[in-house]
């Protein structure tokens, strides 16, 4: 359909840099180009992918289910080796990095995961004191009672700040699904991320906990002034949670536009859906 | 109605495959007659076994300190032997596993070693040993320790590997290191297989160290070995009673520690 329209903000901001109109980084914390990455056995699933998020940004990455939106955040941190990409993650290139600097990088970087991805048999203080990993080290992180007071008290903070502190010395093998999501959150605030990533966020919980976890999400994104980008199947929250959505298919970017420019209907045709709204 | 077809109960085998168990079939018969399997000499036997059983009865108490004494003996080679064990297995165990190891050398190397200790019988080890250290616990200690890194080892190896997978991504990706993901989230994870594991380890080597006697390796053996050669079937009664007693007590605790960690 419209896809000439749709698809524009990030090749208006590679005109506009290469016009030098836009720096990179710092007001431009993400930007991704040429990014190609192919499975064994699956084929090809980003191919030539570019991608720019600003700073303060929430940006919402819709596509259907093999579309290579996941791939595509695990990639930009080289959770997974992109097979070609040229990649500026928070001013540093990625490709180039050493153990050590992406490691670095990677701290920066708040992920949360469609499962949680808690250390199940772990406390929930515990859970988020790991997420001062990248600040510590030796034994400091490895656990609520290794950690120094000023780490506990931070993971209890944070804790607070998702509603949960009263559940810190509970196992995170007996919260709900929101609440644990709600952990993964507090576990990524403990970073001091400068940008948050979340694969899925909401996909496991019912839409009322999905509602609440998605405006925590973009609540405290808000107000810690963070960058977001974040895969949904769910149109809604595309719509109402996105400053921009873009949508991946067939490999490549199909749309990118503001949200306040898209309607459900235009979204269901990266989906190969009618238009019923 | 869609044309389908069901499929059979029980697949035919192919030629090769009956070929291959006909093969199997004539080798177990074979070990039979190796293994001087014979029903008339078992049934001859049993009256003997009911003399024996008998002449153990009723079992003579009157060294009781004594054979106490060795048990408590028995168990403590049992128990250190599986704790030093224990850590020494999940040492070589971070390597062991695929999924952790830092290099591909280490692994063959870490999975070597686990092999070798398990694939040798721990009474060989403990000839060994009593030929190294000399005669006594420590012999039978040194024993019990090779033979559960040979258990454990793998078992905690497996165990790394099985973990879910989640947990890790998400501390690399806050940037921990290998050991901190290891012992933050690896660790927590397989923790109940590890107790488990030990759980056995320990069980394993309290019936282990009841044998390792009888090639001079300390415990308990040594005294049911004498006690036998000597026709004394009353006291050798005494002391299997007393070693089915710590076995079954040993076995309780650790189901009871094994029903509250799962």
């Amino acid at each position: 359909m419209t896809e000439a329209v749709l698809l524009g903000e990030t090749e208006k901001r590679i005109d506009m840099e290469a016009s030098g109109d836009v720096k990179s980084s710092p007001e431009l914390p993400l930007r991704i180009s040429g990014m190609h990455k192919r499975y064994p056995g699956r084929g090809v699933v980003l191919d030539g992918v570019n991608l720019e998020v600003g700073k303060r940004e929430a940006v919402a990455l819709i596509g259907s289910n093999g579309s290579g939106k996941s791939t595509l955040l695990r990639c930009s941190l080289r959770l997974i080796e992109p097979d070609e990409s040229d990649t500026i993650f928070l001013g540093e290139k990625v490709q180039t990095l050493g153990r050590r600097d992406l490691r670095a990088l990677r701290a920066k970087v708040g992920f949360v995961f469609q499962k949680h991805n808690l250390v199940l048999r772990s406390s929930v203080l515990t859970n988020v004191v790991h997420g001062s990993f990248a600040r510590t080290w030796g034994v400091k992180a490895w656990n609520q009672a290794t950690a120094p007071k000023g780490i506990r008290e931070e993971a209890m903070y944070c804790l607070d700040r998702v509603g949960l502190a009263h559940l810190s010395a509970s196992r995170a093998d007996r919260l709900s699904g929101g609440e644990s999501q709600r952990v993964a959150i507090a576990r990524a605030l403990m970073q001091k991320p400068k940008f948050l990533m979340a694969d899925e966020p909401v996909a496991s919980l019912d839409p009322r906990v999905g509602d609440e976890v998605m405006d925590l999400l973009l609540g405290l994104t808000r107000q810690e002034d963070l960058t977001l980008l974040y895969v949904s199947h769910n149109l809604d929250h595309a719509l109402n949670y996105a400053d921009r959505i873009v949508g991946l298919s067939d490999h490549q970017i199909k749309i990118d536009a503001p949200a306040t420019s898209l309607s459900k209907s235009m979204l269901r045709g990266l989906y190969g859906g009618g238009n019923d709204d | 109605m869609t044309d389908f077809s069901v499929q059979k109960r029980v697949e035919t085998p192919g030629v090769f495959r009956s070929i291959l168990y006909i093969l199997c079939l004539l080798f177990f018969l074979w070990s039979c007659n190796g293994a001087e399997l014979s029903l008339l000499e078992l049934i001859e036997g049993i009256p003997h076994m009911g003399r024996v059983a008998g002449e153990m009865t009723p079992p003579d108490v009157s060294r009781a300190g004594f054979v106490g004494k060795a048990m408590l003996v028995t168990f403590q080679m049992a128990l250190v032997g599986t704790v030093f064990g224990v850590m020494f297995s999940f040492l070589l165990a971070i390597p062991a596993a695929r999924s952790q190891t830092p290099s591909r050398t280490l692994y063959y190397v870490s999975r070597f070693i686990i092999s070798f200790c398990r694939s040798v019988p721990d009474l060989v080890w403990a000839i060994f040993f009593v030929a190294s250290v000399g005669l006594g616990a420590f012999a039978g200690t040194l024993t019990i320790m090779v033979d559960t890194v040979g258990f454990c080892g793998r078992f905690f190896a497996e165990s790394m590997e099985e973990v879910e997978k989640g947990p890790q991504e998400a501390l690399s990706t806050m940037g921990a290191s290998r050991m901190s993901i290891i012992t933050s989230a690896v660790v927590p994870s397989a923790m109940p297989s590890f107790v488990n594991t030990s759980l056995f380890a320990l069980e394993k080597a309290v019936r282990s160290s009841v044998v390792l006697g009888l090639v001079g390796a300390g415990g308990i053996g040594i005294e049911l070995k004498v006690a036998m050669d000597l026709f004394q079937y009353q006291q050798a009664g005494a002391i299997i009673l007393s070693i089915f007693l710590l076995v079954i007590c040993v076995e309780q605790i650790s189901s009871c520690i094994r029903r509250r960690i799962m």
